[in-house]
Protein backbone atom coordinates (compact mmCIF):
# COMPACT_ATOMS: atom_id res chain seq x y z
CA UNK A 1 0.00 0.00 0.00
CA UNK A 2 2.56 2.72 0.94
CA UNK A 3 4.94 1.34 -1.85
CA UNK A 4 1.90 2.03 -4.59
CA UNK A 5 1.40 5.66 -2.88
CA UNK A 6 5.07 6.07 -3.36
CA UNK A 7 4.91 4.54 -6.82
CA UNK A 8 2.17 7.51 -7.37
CA UNK A 9 3.76 9.93 -5.89
CA UNK A 10 7.30 9.91 -7.81
CA UNK A 11 4.69 9.65 -11.22
CA UNK A 12 3.35 12.66 -9.99
CA UNK A 13 6.79 14.33 -9.21
CA UNK A 14 7.83 13.82 -12.89
CA UNK A 15 5.17 14.93 -14.82
CA UNK A 16 4.81 18.24 -12.99
CA UNK A 17 8.70 18.18 -13.51
CA UNK A 18 8.15 17.19 -17.39
CA UNK A 19 5.20 19.70 -17.57
CA UNK A 20 7.22 23.14 -16.14
CA UNK A 21 10.35 22.61 -18.12
CA UNK A 22 7.45 21.93 -21.08
CA UNK A 23 5.58 25.22 -20.10
CA UNK A 24 9.25 26.77 -20.26
CA UNK A 25 9.59 25.89 -24.00
CA UNK A 26 6.37 27.20 -24.92
CA UNK A 27 5.38 29.82 -23.26
CA UNK A 28 8.12 32.19 -25.08
CA UNK A 29 6.48 31.29 -28.02
CA UNK A 30 3.07 31.82 -27.21
CA UNK A 31 4.29 35.34 -25.81
CA UNK A 32 5.66 36.50 -29.35
CA UNK A 33 2.58 35.27 -31.13
CA UNK A 34 0.57 37.34 -28.44
CA UNK A 35 2.80 40.19 -29.01
CA UNK A 36 2.24 40.24 -32.77
CA UNK A 37 -1.53 40.32 -32.52
CA UNK A 38 -1.31 43.56 -30.43
CA UNK A 39 -1.72 46.94 -31.35
CA UNK A 40 1.36 49.12 -30.61
CA UNK A 41 -1.16 50.56 -27.43
CA UNK A 42 -0.90 47.52 -25.87
CA UNK A 43 2.35 46.16 -26.61
CA UNK A 44 3.68 49.26 -24.59
CA UNK A 45 0.73 48.83 -22.42
CA UNK A 46 1.46 48.39 -18.01
CA UNK A 47 1.04 46.09 -16.84
CA UNK A 48 1.65 43.46 -19.33
CA UNK A 49 -1.52 42.78 -21.10
CA UNK A 50 -1.68 38.41 -21.61
CA UNK A 51 -3.85 38.34 -24.53
CA UNK A 52 -4.31 41.20 -26.68
CA UNK A 53 -7.21 43.11 -25.36
CA UNK A 54 -9.67 45.13 -28.02
CA UNK A 55 -9.35 42.48 -30.92
CA UNK A 56 -6.55 39.90 -32.51
CA UNK A 57 -5.40 42.43 -34.84
CA UNK A 58 -4.09 40.03 -37.56
CA UNK A 59 -3.33 43.44 -39.56
CA UNK A 60 0.59 43.09 -38.24
CA UNK A 61 1.06 40.16 -40.55
CA UNK A 62 -0.33 41.57 -43.64
CA UNK A 63 1.76 45.13 -43.21
CA UNK A 64 5.24 43.24 -42.47
CA UNK A 65 4.36 41.05 -44.89
CA UNK A 66 4.60 43.93 -47.79
CA UNK A 67 6.72 45.79 -46.03
CA UNK A 68 9.10 43.40 -46.41
CA UNK A 69 8.26 42.22 -50.03
CA UNK A 70 7.47 38.70 -48.36
CA UNK A 71 5.84 37.33 -51.58
CA UNK A 72 9.46 37.56 -53.51
CA UNK A 73 11.30 36.76 -49.94
CA UNK A 74 9.92 33.64 -49.70
CA UNK A 75 10.35 32.51 -53.21
CA UNK A 76 13.86 33.38 -52.72
CA UNK A 77 14.09 31.29 -49.70
CA UNK A 78 11.98 28.76 -50.58
CA UNK A 79 14.11 28.16 -54.33
CA UNK A 80 17.24 27.95 -52.50
CA UNK A 81 15.92 25.32 -49.81
CA UNK A 82 14.65 23.19 -52.57
CA UNK A 83 17.25 23.22 -54.64
CA UNK A 84 19.71 22.32 -51.62
CA UNK A 85 17.16 19.31 -49.97
CA UNK A 86 17.18 18.03 -54.00
CA UNK A 87 20.99 18.23 -54.55
CA UNK A 88 21.68 16.94 -51.41
CA UNK A 89 19.06 13.89 -51.31
CA UNK A 90 20.74 12.85 -55.29
CA UNK A 91 24.46 13.59 -55.00
CA UNK A 92 24.47 12.40 -51.30
CA UNK A 93 22.86 8.85 -51.63
CA UNK A 94 24.72 8.58 -54.83
CA UNK A 95 28.34 9.07 -52.84
CA UNK A 96 26.95 7.18 -49.74
CA UNK A 97 25.97 4.10 -51.90
CA UNK A 98 29.16 4.25 -53.55
CA UNK A 99 31.26 4.61 -50.28
CA UNK A 100 28.83 1.24 -49.09
CA UNK A 101 28.38 -0.78 -51.55
CA UNK A 102 31.36 -0.04 -54.00
CA UNK A 103 34.71 -1.41 -53.80
CA UNK A 104 37.72 0.27 -55.62
CA UNK A 105 41.13 1.46 -54.03
CA UNK A 106 41.52 4.05 -51.17
CA UNK A 107 37.67 3.83 -50.60
CA UNK A 108 38.02 3.98 -46.54
CA UNK A 109 40.82 6.43 -46.99
CA UNK A 110 38.78 8.47 -49.06
CA UNK A 111 35.40 8.32 -46.82
CA UNK A 112 38.00 9.50 -43.77
CA UNK A 113 38.99 12.02 -45.88
CA UNK A 114 35.14 13.32 -46.47
CA UNK A 115 34.52 12.97 -42.49
CA UNK A 116 37.51 15.32 -41.98
CA UNK A 117 36.46 17.92 -43.82
CA UNK A 118 33.40 18.20 -41.21
CA UNK A 119 36.00 19.56 -39.05
CA UNK A 120 36.07 22.41 -41.24
CA UNK A 121 33.55 24.91 -39.34
CA UNK A 122 31.59 27.34 -41.88
CA UNK A 123 32.70 30.39 -40.04
CA UNK A 124 36.76 29.28 -40.79
CA UNK A 125 35.60 29.43 -44.41
CA UNK A 126 33.11 32.30 -44.81
CA UNK A 127 35.69 34.83 -46.23
CA UNK A 128 37.61 33.03 -48.72
CA UNK A 129 33.75 31.56 -49.89
CA UNK A 130 32.78 35.12 -50.01
CA UNK A 131 35.92 35.81 -51.85
CA UNK A 132 35.28 33.44 -54.25
CA UNK A 133 31.41 34.13 -54.87
CA UNK A 134 32.53 37.90 -55.67
CA UNK A 135 35.51 36.94 -57.62
CA UNK A 136 34.21 34.51 -60.25
CA UNK A 137 35.32 34.89 -63.86
CA UNK A 138 33.42 36.26 -66.30
CA UNK A 139 30.07 36.75 -64.32
CA UNK A 140 28.88 39.89 -63.10
CA UNK A 141 30.64 42.47 -64.52
CA UNK A 142 33.90 40.53 -63.33
CA UNK A 143 36.87 39.95 -66.16
CA UNK A 144 38.19 36.52 -66.61
CA UNK A 145 40.74 37.28 -63.49
CA UNK A 146 37.26 37.99 -61.61
CA UNK A 147 38.06 41.82 -60.71
CA UNK A 148 36.18 44.71 -61.53
CA UNK A 149 32.63 43.69 -60.85
CA UNK A 150 30.45 41.56 -57.82
CA UNK A 151 30.86 38.26 -59.45
CA UNK A 152 27.88 36.39 -58.24
CA UNK A 153 27.19 38.07 -55.16
CA UNK A 154 23.51 38.83 -54.92
CA UNK A 155 22.78 36.07 -57.45
CA UNK A 156 20.57 32.90 -56.85
CA UNK A 157 23.42 30.66 -57.99
CA UNK A 158 25.85 32.67 -55.69
CA UNK A 159 23.17 32.05 -52.60
CA UNK A 160 22.75 28.72 -53.38
CA UNK A 161 26.17 26.64 -54.88
CA UNK A 162 28.11 26.35 -51.12
CA UNK A 163 24.66 24.41 -49.89
CA UNK A 164 24.24 21.91 -52.18
CA UNK A 165 26.25 19.09 -50.84
CA UNK A 166 27.01 18.00 -47.17
CA UNK A 167 29.74 15.88 -45.93
CA UNK A 168 26.95 15.12 -43.01
CA UNK A 169 24.49 14.06 -45.94
CA UNK A 170 27.47 11.58 -47.20
CA UNK A 171 28.31 10.10 -43.87
CA UNK A 172 24.33 10.03 -42.66
CA UNK A 173 23.50 7.78 -46.04
CA UNK A 174 26.46 5.77 -45.85
CA UNK A 175 25.28 4.74 -42.54
CA UNK A 176 21.87 4.20 -43.54
CA UNK A 177 23.59 2.09 -46.65
CA UNK A 178 25.34 0.26 -44.39
CA UNK A 179 22.02 -1.25 -42.90
CA UNK A 180 21.16 -3.21 -46.50
CA UNK A 181 22.21 -6.29 -47.31
CA UNK A 182 25.59 -6.28 -50.17
CA UNK A 183 23.67 -9.46 -51.36
CA UNK A 184 20.48 -7.29 -53.43
CA UNK A 185 23.64 -5.69 -55.43
CA UNK A 186 25.04 -9.11 -56.22
CA UNK A 187 21.77 -10.46 -57.01
CA UNK A 188 20.61 -7.50 -58.90
CA UNK A 189 24.16 -7.99 -61.34
CA UNK A 190 23.55 -11.10 -62.46
CA UNK A 191 20.70 -10.32 -63.57
CA UNK A 192 22.50 -7.52 -65.64
CA UNK A 193 21.23 -4.44 -63.63
CA UNK A 194 23.63 -1.34 -64.59
CA UNK A 195 25.02 0.25 -61.48
CA UNK A 196 23.04 3.15 -61.73
CA UNK A 197 19.73 0.91 -62.41
CA UNK A 198 20.66 -0.96 -59.12
CA UNK A 199 21.48 2.41 -57.06
CA UNK A 200 18.29 3.97 -58.57
CA UNK A 201 15.52 1.12 -57.96
CA UNK A 202 16.54 -1.28 -55.45
CA UNK A 203 18.50 0.77 -52.96
CA UNK A 204 17.52 4.01 -53.13
CA UNK A 205 13.78 3.00 -52.16
CA UNK A 206 14.77 0.73 -49.17
CA UNK A 207 16.97 3.94 -48.01
CA UNK A 208 13.64 6.18 -47.33
CA UNK A 209 13.68 6.81 -43.74
CA UNK A 210 17.97 8.29 -44.02
CA UNK A 211 16.48 10.22 -47.36
CA UNK A 212 14.02 11.83 -44.99
CA UNK A 213 16.32 12.48 -42.10
CA UNK A 214 18.49 14.43 -44.60
CA UNK A 215 15.81 16.07 -46.09
CA UNK A 216 14.34 17.85 -42.93
CA UNK A 217 18.02 18.14 -41.71
CA UNK A 218 18.92 20.33 -44.87
CA UNK A 219 15.80 21.94 -45.13
CA UNK A 220 16.03 22.89 -41.21
CA UNK A 221 19.65 23.66 -42.40
CA UNK A 222 18.59 25.81 -45.18
CA UNK A 223 15.86 27.42 -44.14
CA UNK A 224 17.42 29.04 -41.33
CA UNK A 225 20.68 29.76 -42.54
CA UNK A 226 21.64 33.03 -41.35
CA UNK A 227 25.64 34.55 -41.55
CA UNK A 228 25.77 32.66 -45.45
CA UNK A 229 23.08 34.47 -47.01
CA UNK A 230 23.67 37.62 -44.86
CA UNK A 231 27.08 38.04 -46.02
CA UNK A 232 26.72 37.01 -49.75
CA UNK A 233 22.55 38.20 -50.60
CA UNK A 234 21.48 41.62 -48.64
CA UNK A 235 19.40 43.51 -50.79
CA UNK A 236 15.51 43.74 -51.12
CA UNK A 237 15.38 41.63 -54.22
CA UNK A 238 17.77 39.46 -53.30
CA UNK A 239 17.69 38.15 -49.78
CA UNK A 240 16.21 35.13 -47.26
CA UNK A 241 13.65 35.54 -44.38
CA UNK A 242 16.06 35.60 -41.92
CA UNK A 243 17.86 38.21 -42.99
CA UNK A 244 14.94 40.05 -44.38
CA UNK A 245 13.74 39.55 -40.80
CA UNK A 246 17.20 40.91 -39.77
CA UNK A 247 16.55 44.27 -40.71
CA UNK A 248 13.89 45.28 -39.19
CA UNK A 249 16.70 45.52 -36.27
CA UNK A 250 18.59 47.81 -37.99
CA UNK A 251 15.74 50.48 -37.66
CA UNK A 252 16.11 53.39 -35.26
CA UNK A 253 13.09 52.48 -33.51
CA UNK A 254 12.00 48.64 -33.55
CA UNK A 255 8.58 47.70 -34.34
CA UNK A 256 8.13 44.87 -31.99
CA UNK A 257 4.80 43.83 -33.94
CA UNK A 258 6.59 43.45 -36.89
CA UNK A 259 9.51 41.79 -35.58
CA UNK A 260 7.54 39.27 -33.79
CA UNK A 261 4.62 38.42 -36.81
CA UNK A 262 7.57 38.04 -38.98
CA UNK A 263 9.61 36.16 -37.24
CA UNK A 264 6.65 33.66 -36.58
CA UNK A 265 6.08 33.46 -40.23
CA UNK A 266 9.41 32.32 -40.73
CA UNK A 267 9.32 29.79 -37.72
CA UNK A 268 6.05 28.44 -39.59
CA UNK A 269 7.29 26.27 -42.66
CA UNK A 270 10.15 24.66 -40.46
CA UNK A 271 7.46 23.87 -37.43
CA UNK A 272 5.48 22.19 -40.28
CA UNK A 273 8.35 20.21 -41.78
CA UNK A 274 9.38 19.43 -38.36
CA UNK A 275 5.51 18.39 -36.77
CA UNK A 276 5.40 16.36 -40.16
CA UNK A 277 8.49 14.43 -40.44
CA UNK A 278 9.84 13.92 -36.51
CA UNK A 279 10.25 10.67 -36.33
CA UNK A 280 12.52 10.97 -39.18
CA UNK A 281 14.50 14.17 -38.20
CA UNK A 282 15.02 12.63 -34.07
CA UNK A 283 15.85 8.77 -35.58
CA UNK A 284 18.46 10.78 -37.67
CA UNK A 285 19.89 12.71 -34.96
CA UNK A 286 19.96 9.83 -32.83
CA UNK A 287 22.03 8.24 -35.33
CA UNK A 288 24.98 10.94 -35.22
CA UNK A 289 25.24 10.23 -31.67
CA UNK A 290 25.74 6.52 -31.70
CA UNK A 291 27.54 6.07 -34.40
CA UNK A 292 30.20 8.44 -32.60
CA UNK B 1 34.69 -10.32 -67.92
CA UNK B 2 37.76 -10.62 -66.22
CA UNK B 3 38.59 -9.86 -62.65
CA UNK B 4 40.67 -6.72 -63.03
CA UNK B 5 37.92 -6.19 -65.93
CA UNK B 6 35.34 -6.11 -63.10
CA UNK B 7 36.89 -3.90 -60.56
CA UNK B 8 38.06 -1.21 -63.43
CA UNK B 9 34.50 -1.24 -64.19
CA UNK B 10 33.67 -0.73 -60.73
CA UNK B 11 36.11 2.01 -59.85
CA UNK B 12 35.11 3.81 -62.93
CA UNK B 13 31.26 4.03 -61.69
CA UNK B 14 32.84 5.20 -58.25
CA UNK B 15 34.32 7.69 -59.81
CA UNK B 16 31.32 8.89 -62.23
CA UNK B 17 29.12 8.27 -58.73
CA UNK B 18 31.63 10.25 -56.43
CA UNK B 19 32.61 13.14 -59.08
CA UNK B 20 29.28 15.63 -58.16
CA UNK B 21 29.65 15.21 -54.83
CA UNK B 22 33.11 15.05 -53.71
CA UNK B 23 33.95 17.77 -56.76
CA UNK B 24 31.29 19.88 -54.39
CA UNK B 25 33.27 19.20 -51.21
CA UNK B 26 36.59 20.30 -52.95
CA UNK B 27 35.42 23.44 -54.54
CA UNK B 28 33.30 24.55 -51.50
CA UNK B 29 35.09 23.16 -48.59
CA UNK B 30 39.07 22.45 -49.20
CA UNK B 31 39.70 25.23 -51.56
CA UNK B 32 38.43 27.79 -49.48
CA UNK B 33 40.27 26.41 -46.13
CA UNK B 34 43.51 26.13 -48.68
CA UNK B 35 42.80 30.22 -49.85
CA UNK B 36 42.06 30.94 -46.29
CA UNK B 37 45.65 30.05 -45.41
CA UNK B 38 47.12 31.69 -48.27
CA UNK B 39 44.50 34.91 -48.08
CA UNK B 40 45.70 35.19 -44.12
CA UNK B 41 49.55 36.22 -45.47
CA UNK B 42 48.18 39.24 -47.26
CA UNK B 43 46.56 42.28 -47.19
CA UNK B 44 43.41 42.38 -49.30
CA UNK B 45 40.11 44.55 -49.78
CA UNK B 46 38.40 42.63 -52.29
CA UNK B 47 38.42 45.81 -54.83
CA UNK B 48 42.28 45.94 -55.31
CA UNK B 49 44.56 43.31 -55.86
CA UNK B 50 45.67 41.48 -52.63
CA UNK B 51 49.58 42.31 -51.01
CA UNK B 52 51.48 40.17 -49.81
CA UNK B 53 52.67 40.74 -46.14
CA UNK B 54 54.10 37.48 -44.84
CA UNK B 55 52.73 37.15 -41.05
CA UNK B 56 52.48 40.54 -40.18
CA UNK B 57 48.52 39.69 -39.81
CA UNK B 58 49.60 37.29 -37.06
CA UNK B 59 51.87 39.20 -35.34
CA UNK B 60 48.99 42.10 -35.27
CA UNK B 61 47.01 39.62 -33.55
CA UNK B 62 48.82 39.29 -30.81
CA UNK B 63 48.72 42.34 -29.83
CA UNK B 64 44.56 43.21 -30.83
CA UNK B 65 42.97 43.14 -27.86
CA UNK B 66 39.79 43.36 -29.29
CA UNK B 67 40.64 39.69 -30.63
CA UNK B 68 41.60 38.84 -27.23
CA UNK B 69 38.90 39.84 -26.37
CA UNK B 70 36.49 37.83 -28.80
CA UNK B 71 38.82 34.48 -27.43
CA UNK B 72 38.05 35.44 -23.76
CA UNK B 73 34.37 36.08 -24.21
CA UNK B 74 33.93 32.87 -26.83
CA UNK B 75 35.48 30.46 -24.29
CA UNK B 76 33.70 31.93 -21.05
CA UNK B 77 30.35 31.58 -22.88
CA UNK B 78 31.03 28.19 -23.48
CA UNK B 79 31.99 27.34 -20.33
CA UNK B 80 28.84 28.70 -19.16
CA UNK B 81 26.87 27.09 -21.23
CA UNK B 82 28.63 23.41 -21.96
CA UNK B 83 28.18 21.73 -18.47
CA UNK B 84 24.91 23.62 -17.57
CA UNK B 85 23.49 22.45 -20.71
CA UNK B 86 24.45 18.66 -20.81
CA UNK B 87 23.18 18.26 -17.32
CA UNK B 88 19.94 19.33 -18.04
CA UNK B 89 19.82 17.39 -21.07
CA UNK B 90 20.97 14.21 -18.95
CA UNK B 91 18.04 14.74 -16.46
CA UNK B 92 15.55 15.58 -18.92
CA UNK B 93 16.55 12.43 -20.89
CA UNK B 94 16.41 10.45 -17.87
CA UNK B 95 13.20 11.43 -17.07
CA UNK B 96 11.92 11.25 -20.70
CA UNK B 97 13.14 7.83 -20.65
CA UNK B 98 11.52 5.73 -18.18
CA UNK B 99 8.16 4.61 -19.41
CA UNK B 100 5.65 7.07 -18.86
CA UNK B 101 2.47 8.04 -21.40
CA UNK B 102 3.03 11.26 -23.52
CA UNK B 103 6.81 10.67 -24.09
CA UNK B 104 6.78 11.91 -27.86
CA UNK B 105 4.35 15.09 -27.04
CA UNK B 106 7.46 16.06 -24.48
CA UNK B 107 9.98 15.33 -26.49
CA UNK B 108 8.41 17.56 -29.27
CA UNK B 109 7.74 20.23 -27.05
CA UNK B 110 11.40 19.78 -25.73
CA UNK B 111 13.01 20.00 -29.11
CA UNK B 112 10.82 23.10 -30.67
CA UNK B 113 13.26 26.04 -29.63
CA UNK B 114 16.04 24.15 -31.42
CA UNK B 115 13.79 24.00 -34.46
CA UNK B 116 13.12 27.62 -34.44
CA UNK B 117 15.60 29.91 -36.17
CA UNK B 118 18.32 31.55 -34.75
CA UNK B 119 17.21 35.07 -36.23
CA UNK B 120 13.22 34.19 -35.17
CA UNK B 121 14.97 33.30 -31.45
CA UNK B 122 16.85 35.68 -31.15
CA UNK B 123 14.21 38.68 -31.69
CA UNK B 124 12.01 36.77 -29.61
CA UNK B 125 14.65 36.72 -26.43
CA UNK B 126 15.72 40.52 -27.33
CA UNK B 127 11.43 41.46 -26.86
CA UNK B 128 11.94 39.40 -23.73
CA UNK B 129 14.68 41.21 -22.41
CA UNK B 130 13.61 44.41 -22.89
CA UNK B 131 14.27 46.76 -20.06
CA UNK B 132 10.96 48.40 -20.04
CA UNK B 133 8.53 46.17 -21.69
CA UNK B 134 10.00 42.88 -21.14
CA UNK B 135 8.49 40.21 -19.56
CA UNK B 136 11.57 39.28 -17.73
CA UNK B 137 11.44 43.08 -15.43
CA UNK B 138 7.91 42.94 -15.41
CA UNK B 139 7.97 39.77 -13.68
CA UNK B 140 10.72 40.73 -11.37
CA UNK B 141 8.71 43.88 -10.86
CA UNK B 142 5.89 41.70 -9.79
CA UNK B 143 7.79 39.88 -6.94
CA UNK B 144 9.49 43.72 -6.17
CA UNK B 145 12.75 43.28 -7.61
CA UNK B 146 14.29 46.05 -9.10
CA UNK B 147 14.34 46.12 -13.14
CA UNK B 148 17.60 45.05 -14.76
CA UNK B 149 19.23 46.23 -17.81
CA UNK B 150 19.79 43.11 -19.14
CA UNK B 151 21.48 43.23 -22.44
CA UNK B 152 22.39 46.64 -21.89
CA UNK B 153 24.94 45.38 -19.07
CA UNK B 154 28.28 44.21 -19.69
CA UNK B 155 28.33 42.09 -17.03
CA UNK B 156 24.54 40.76 -17.92
CA UNK B 157 24.92 40.06 -21.18
CA UNK B 158 27.20 37.45 -22.01
CA UNK B 159 24.76 35.65 -19.07
CA UNK B 160 21.71 36.37 -20.63
CA UNK B 161 22.44 35.02 -23.79
CA UNK B 162 24.27 32.08 -22.06
CA UNK B 163 20.44 31.25 -20.68
CA UNK B 164 18.75 31.66 -23.97
CA UNK B 165 21.36 29.23 -25.41
CA UNK B 166 20.97 26.60 -23.24
CA UNK B 167 17.24 26.84 -23.19
CA UNK B 168 17.57 26.82 -27.05
CA UNK B 169 19.46 24.06 -27.78
CA UNK B 170 19.05 21.58 -24.94
CA UNK B 171 15.80 19.64 -26.61
CA UNK B 172 18.39 18.72 -29.13
CA UNK B 173 21.26 17.40 -26.81
CA UNK B 174 18.48 16.02 -24.77
CA UNK B 175 17.51 13.84 -27.88
CA UNK B 176 21.12 12.03 -28.52
CA UNK B 177 21.38 11.56 -24.87
CA UNK B 178 17.60 9.41 -24.75
CA UNK B 179 19.08 7.33 -27.75
CA UNK B 180 22.20 6.26 -25.93
CA UNK B 181 20.14 5.86 -23.04
CA UNK B 182 17.74 2.99 -24.89
CA UNK B 183 20.56 1.61 -26.16
CA UNK B 184 21.71 0.72 -23.21
CA UNK B 185 20.72 -3.46 -23.06
CA UNK B 186 17.80 -4.04 -20.98
CA UNK B 187 20.06 -7.20 -19.56
CA UNK B 188 22.18 -5.25 -17.59
CA UNK B 189 19.90 -3.36 -15.02
CA UNK B 190 17.74 -6.83 -15.22
CA UNK B 191 21.54 -8.62 -13.79
CA UNK B 192 22.24 -5.41 -11.44
CA UNK B 193 18.45 -6.01 -9.89
CA UNK B 194 19.08 -9.88 -9.40
CA UNK B 195 22.41 -8.40 -6.97
CA UNK B 196 19.77 -5.69 -5.07
CA UNK B 197 20.99 -3.03 -6.43
CA UNK B 198 18.61 0.48 -6.23
CA UNK B 199 17.93 3.24 -8.42
CA UNK B 200 21.04 5.03 -7.55
CA UNK B 201 23.42 2.27 -8.23
CA UNK B 202 21.96 1.07 -11.27
CA UNK B 203 22.58 4.50 -12.50
CA UNK B 204 25.95 5.37 -11.40
CA UNK B 205 27.24 1.72 -11.93
CA UNK B 206 25.42 1.05 -15.35
CA UNK B 207 23.70 3.81 -16.73
CA UNK B 208 26.67 5.88 -16.20
CA UNK B 209 29.48 4.36 -17.69
CA UNK B 210 27.44 3.44 -20.46
CA UNK B 211 26.92 6.86 -21.84
CA UNK B 212 30.62 8.36 -22.02
CA UNK B 213 30.61 7.56 -25.47
CA UNK B 214 27.88 9.71 -25.82
CA UNK B 215 28.90 12.18 -23.55
CA UNK B 216 32.10 12.43 -24.64
CA UNK B 217 30.25 12.74 -28.15
CA UNK B 218 28.08 15.54 -26.69
CA UNK B 219 31.24 17.39 -24.56
CA UNK B 220 32.74 17.94 -27.68
CA UNK B 221 30.12 18.68 -30.26
CA UNK B 222 28.50 21.08 -27.91
CA UNK B 223 31.56 23.07 -27.13
CA UNK B 224 32.60 23.23 -31.00
CA UNK B 225 29.07 24.51 -32.03
CA UNK B 226 29.18 26.82 -28.99
CA UNK B 227 32.52 28.67 -29.93
CA UNK B 228 31.09 29.30 -33.54
CA UNK B 229 27.83 31.14 -32.73
CA UNK B 230 27.33 34.39 -34.22
CA UNK B 231 23.81 35.29 -35.61
CA UNK B 232 22.60 35.92 -31.42
CA UNK B 233 25.46 38.16 -31.24
CA UNK B 234 24.88 40.27 -34.19
CA UNK B 235 21.52 40.46 -34.01
CA UNK B 236 21.01 41.04 -30.27
CA UNK B 237 24.14 42.94 -29.57
CA UNK B 238 26.56 43.54 -32.03
CA UNK B 239 29.25 42.37 -29.66
CA UNK B 240 28.45 44.82 -27.22
CA UNK B 241 28.26 46.48 -24.68
CA UNK B 242 31.69 47.71 -24.31
CA UNK B 243 32.40 44.10 -26.19
CA UNK B 244 31.12 42.16 -23.29
CA UNK B 245 29.78 39.96 -26.06
CA UNK B 246 32.01 40.15 -28.81
CA UNK B 247 32.50 36.55 -29.76
CA UNK B 248 35.47 35.24 -32.03
CA UNK B 249 33.13 34.52 -35.17
CA UNK B 250 31.36 37.98 -34.79
CA UNK B 251 35.01 39.28 -34.80
CA UNK B 252 35.53 37.51 -38.39
CA UNK B 253 32.98 39.30 -39.44
CA UNK B 254 33.53 42.60 -38.54
CA UNK B 255 37.22 43.08 -39.70
CA UNK B 256 35.96 41.29 -43.19
CA UNK B 257 32.81 42.53 -44.00
CA UNK B 258 32.24 45.49 -42.04
CA UNK B 259 36.19 46.53 -41.99
CA UNK B 260 37.14 45.27 -45.18
CA UNK B 261 40.45 43.48 -43.82
CA UNK B 262 39.91 40.67 -45.52
CA UNK B 263 43.60 39.02 -45.29
CA UNK B 264 43.61 40.03 -41.46
CA UNK B 265 39.60 38.45 -41.06
CA UNK B 266 41.48 35.00 -43.06
CA UNK B 267 44.14 35.30 -40.34
CA UNK B 268 41.41 34.81 -37.63
CA UNK B 269 39.82 32.50 -39.27
CA UNK B 270 43.03 30.67 -39.24
CA UNK B 271 43.20 30.77 -35.77
CA UNK B 272 39.88 29.49 -35.14
CA UNK B 273 40.25 26.89 -37.33
CA UNK B 274 43.32 25.66 -35.86
CA UNK B 275 41.43 25.79 -32.33
CA UNK B 276 38.47 23.17 -33.45
CA UNK B 277 40.97 20.94 -35.01
CA UNK B 278 42.90 21.38 -31.40
CA UNK B 279 39.41 20.52 -29.60
CA UNK B 280 38.70 17.92 -32.55
CA UNK B 281 42.23 15.75 -31.98
CA UNK B 282 41.87 16.32 -27.88
CA UNK B 283 38.40 14.22 -28.34
CA UNK B 284 39.69 11.43 -30.80
CA UNK B 285 42.71 11.27 -28.60
CA UNK B 286 40.35 10.37 -25.37
CA UNK B 287 38.22 8.10 -27.55
CA UNK B 288 40.90 5.98 -28.53
CA UNK B 289 42.20 5.47 -24.81
CA UNK B 290 38.94 4.99 -23.85
CA UNK B 291 38.55 2.35 -25.96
Amino acid sequence: MHKKFCGILQTAVLYIALASIGITMLAPFLWMISTSLKINSEIFSYPLLLLPKKEWDFANYVEVSNFLDFERVFLVTTIATVSAVVSNLLFCSMAGYTFSKLNFPGRDLLFLGVLATLMIPFQAIVVPLFVLIARFPLVGGNNFLGQGGSGLVNTFPGLILPQLVSAFGIFLLRQFFQTVPDELRDAAKIDGSSEFGIYWKIFLPLCRPGLAALGIFTFLGVWNNFMWPLVVANTPQMRVVQVAISSLREQYSTDWAYLMASSIMAILPVLTVFLVGQKYFIRGISITGIKA
Amino acid sequence: MSRTQLSRKESINAIIFLAPSLGFLLIFLIFPILASFYLSFTQYDIFSPSKWVGFRNYVQHFSDPLFWNSLRVSFYFTLGSVPARMFLALGLAVILNSQIKGISIFRSLFFLPSVASIVAISMLWLWLYNPSFGIFNFILNSFGFSSQSWLRNPQQAPFCLIIMEIWRTVGYWMIIYLAGLQEIPEQHYEAAKIDGANKWQLFLYITFPCLIPVTLFILVMSTIWTLQIFAQVYIMTQGGPANATSVVVHRIYVEAFKQMRFGYASASSIIFFFIVIFITFLYLKILRTEA
